[in-house]
């Protein structure tokens, strides 16, 4: 027994041992035939390795947190195999930099939200202190998305006018078009500190015609809206940018994928349309509770839910002085007031006596 | 022993009114931030990209700093500007964020601000910055005693420059008979247009980008945060540039109805900018980076003197015809640029009451 248990302990070892040399072995003698290296080797593994199982495992987890915290480990490896590489692993970092972007994008959003709590108890210095820091963590999240169109750029060349070339590289083209809105959303929320060239708005608007709309769950459609309303003249003539922003969350909720939301929640909060706002928070809230959200991508639902919540969040803060509390996902619109309610609104009935 | 027993009846009659009206006054002091917090103003925000727009954020900065004036804005973007003025004036806003070209219409001398070549560069700017929060010209944002409206806040919105699809074009002459976008609400531009001898070509904020991409004019006038959005390189390719030599300082303004606030609160509201100006300023700067070195065309300093020359005619022109506000004109004439350079030929010839 005593044996059996030294023979099982050895055993691994000298497996462990032998699979090393093997492919120590291997590595040089490769090595020497190709004139790469055990670094290359390995560089060239992680690359395809994370792309084709971290970025797809990763969609389909929940956890944003761990997700982001995924991202911003993983991003200085990656980008480090460039030193003896090649080039960088391009592909790989467009998906670890995202990620890490969200890290510091949900931080921002935080800051934002100690900001409104602090107006709302009537300490301004605090607000100041906090929009400080808020407008710190955007500019570091501007970065972050920033360096992953960059290496899009560097796998696409200038986006926009070149498309992917092979369907599985699509993904990662729409989370760089993204990247690139976010980027130049989170500079500008830092007063243009991360000095994001706004040329991407255009690019990312001509990117966004590469990719399907069905396929891709109405996202690219919205890309453009978002182009349309935040850049004077873009709009094509005799478009309306908010029934194409209706078709988009359409698409999206038959598919599952609701990332086309969060976009319009954002815009509707951005160009003042709070009504919008309002219905997009209440239909949200059914669609999250419906069985129809496709669990290959529930990253990306999760990023949509946080986004809109955080809307609602900040419509809280304003007027309460505390967030959306867990499980409600509402709020009312008054016509009468022209503003959101977060109470449902008395009926007629309640407030005239009936005759 | 009548009178101890009376001691603490007596005791209370004298202290108790002042010792309620201390507490009436200390539950009054502590409740007015509160009031006022609860008292929200609707500052109406015009930014052609709504929230997520530069001019917003400007504002949102803006607001923090009226926090502290006791003062809680509840911002409403505005996509167009005409609707914020028309809101301010049926008294849906409170106050207005709009540009100075608009604001025109409301406080002639903040519109004056954007007068033709009369601030040329960063130092200019932030002087004039200084002097506009200063006691002195606080008789040109007040307005008159039936006025209803204040300038709150005067914004320093960056250099407009003029980008030109062949940089050939660098002086006044070659301008002649080109073609320029010129905004249709823009009075002073449009003369400024005339007075060269170039055509106008009838544009708006949605319009003039594509108007010098496609060739159909020669030059357009933007600052420098619109070219990267607008794609104005298209325009520019390899023959044209943008010339280094501002036609005009943008600027964007808070007007507040006058009734609506404390009475001091404008004149305090106006120094946040001269606080702030470098930090403002530095999101101009980074938006000027975005234009690449080689595409802006230096103007010779003999060129620029015939560029002032022109501009002077223009604000003169301007100012006859009352869209420019005398005072102003000669508050930027005496209190920035001969300040900054006493020996401007402008400044040197006391005798030309029209140099402004």
């Amino acid at each position: 027994m005593g044996l059996n248990v030294e023979q099982k302990s050895r055993h691994p070892k000298n497996a462990w041992v032998k699979s090393a040399t093997y492919v120590a072995l291997f590595g040089i003698m490769g090595c020497g035939f190709s004139a790469c290296s055990l670094g290359k080797m390995t560089g060239n593994f992680m690359s395809s390795f994370a792309t084709e199982h971290v970025l797809p495992y990763t969609m389909t987890t929940r956890d944003l947190r761990l997700a982001c915290a995924s991202g911003e480990s993983q991003a200085n490896s990656l980008l480090a195999f460039g030193r003896v590489m090649d080039a960088p692993p391009h592909l790989a970092a467009i998906g670890a930099l995202q990620s890490a972007g969200t890290c510091m994008e949900l931080a921002a959003r935080e800051a934002e939200l100690r900001r409104l709590r602090a107006t709302f108890e009537g300490r301004p210095t605090l607000a100041i202190d906090e929009h400080t820091v808020a407008k710190q963590t955007h500019a570091q999240a501007a970065t972050r998305f920033y360096a992953a169109w960059k290496h899009a750029e560097a796998v696409f060349g200038e986006i926009g006018s070149r498309c992917p070339e092979n369907a599985e590289d699509e993904l990662a083209y729409l989370l760089a078009l993204t990247s690139g809105l976010l980027a130049v959303s989170h500079d500008g929320d830092a007063r243009h500190a991360a000095g994001v060239p706004r040329e991407i708005l255009p690019q990312a608007m001509r990117g966004s015609e590469c990719l399907d709309n069905h396929k891709w769950w109405g996202v690219p459609a919205a890309i453009r809206v978002m182009v349309w309303l935040g850049v004077p003249g873009a709009l094509p003539e005799g478009v309306d940018p908010w029934a194409v922003l209706a078709d988009s969350t359409a698409l999206g909720d038959a598919a599952g994928v609701y990332v086309a939301r969060a976009f319009a929640a954002q815009a509707a909060n951005a160009y003042g349309q709070p009504q919008l706002l309002c219905s997009q928070i209440h239909s949200f809230g059914e669609q999250l509770t419906s069985a129809n959200a496709d669990s290959r991508y529930a990253l990306l639902n999760e990023v949509a839910a946080q986004t809109v919540w955080h809307e609602l969040n900040k419509l809280w803060m304003e007027s309460k002085g505390y967030r959306a509390q867990s499980n409600t996902l509402e709020c009312y619109w008054d016509e009468t007031n022209e503003r959101i309610s977060l109470e449902p609104l008395p009926s007629p009935d309640e407030d005239e006596p009936q005759f | 022993m009548k009178k101890q027993n009376d001691f603490p009846a007596w005791w209370c009659r004298i202290w108790i009114k002042p010792i309620l009206a201390v507490g009436y006054l200390a539950a009054v002091l502590w409740a007015a931030p509160n009031a006022l917090a609860a008292d929200k103003k609707i500052l109406c925000v015009f930014d052609p990209s709504g929230k997520n727009g530069d001019l917003f954020k400007m504002v949102e900065d803006y607001k923090q700093h009226a926090a502290t004036l006791g003062v809680d804005f509840d911002l409403k973007p505005y996509t167009k500007e005409s609707a914020a003025i028309d809101d301010l004036k049926a008294k849906k806003c409170h106050a207005v964020a709009v540009t100075g070209t608009r604001a025109r219409a409301v406080n002639k001398g903040v519109g004056t601000l954007e007068a033709m070549g009369a601030i040329p560069d960063e130092q200019h700017v932030e002087k004039l910055i200084k002097v506009v929060g200063g006691q002195k010209a606080a008789q040109f944002w007040t307005g008159g005693a039936t006025d209803p409206y204040e300038v709150a806040a005067v914004l320093p919105g960056g250099p407009v420059y003029l980008f030109v699809r062949d940089r050939k074009i660098n002086t006044v002459e070659k301008l002649a008979g080109k073609k320029i976008a010129t905004f249709d609400n823009d009075e002073a531009a449009k003369t400024m247009v005339n007075n060269i001898k170039a055509r106008v070509v009838s544009a708006d904020e949605t319009s003039f980008a594509s108007k010098f991409n496609n060739g159909e004019v020669d030059a357009c006038y933007a600052p420098a945060v619109a070219y990267g959005p607008l794609e104005l390189k298209k325009g520019m390719g390899t023959e044209g540039g943008v010339a280094r030599y501002p036609i005009a300082q943008f600027i964007y303004t808070i007007l507040i109805q006058k009734s609506e606030f404390p009475s001091e609160f404008a004149g305090k509201s106006r120094g946040y900018a001269v606080a702030k100006f470098k930090k403002i300023y530095d999101g101009i700067r980074a938006a000027e980076k975005n234009i690449p070195a080689s595409a802006w065309i230096d103007i010779p300093e003999k060129d620029k003197k015939d560029y002032d020359l022109m501009f002077q005619k223009v604000r003169v022109e301007l100012r006859d015809k009352g869209i420019y506000d005398k005072g102003v004109l000669r508050m930027m004439k005496n209190g920035v640029r001969c300040v900054i350079d006493k020996n401007r030929p402008e400044c040197v010839d006391k005798g030309g009451e029209s140099a402004l």
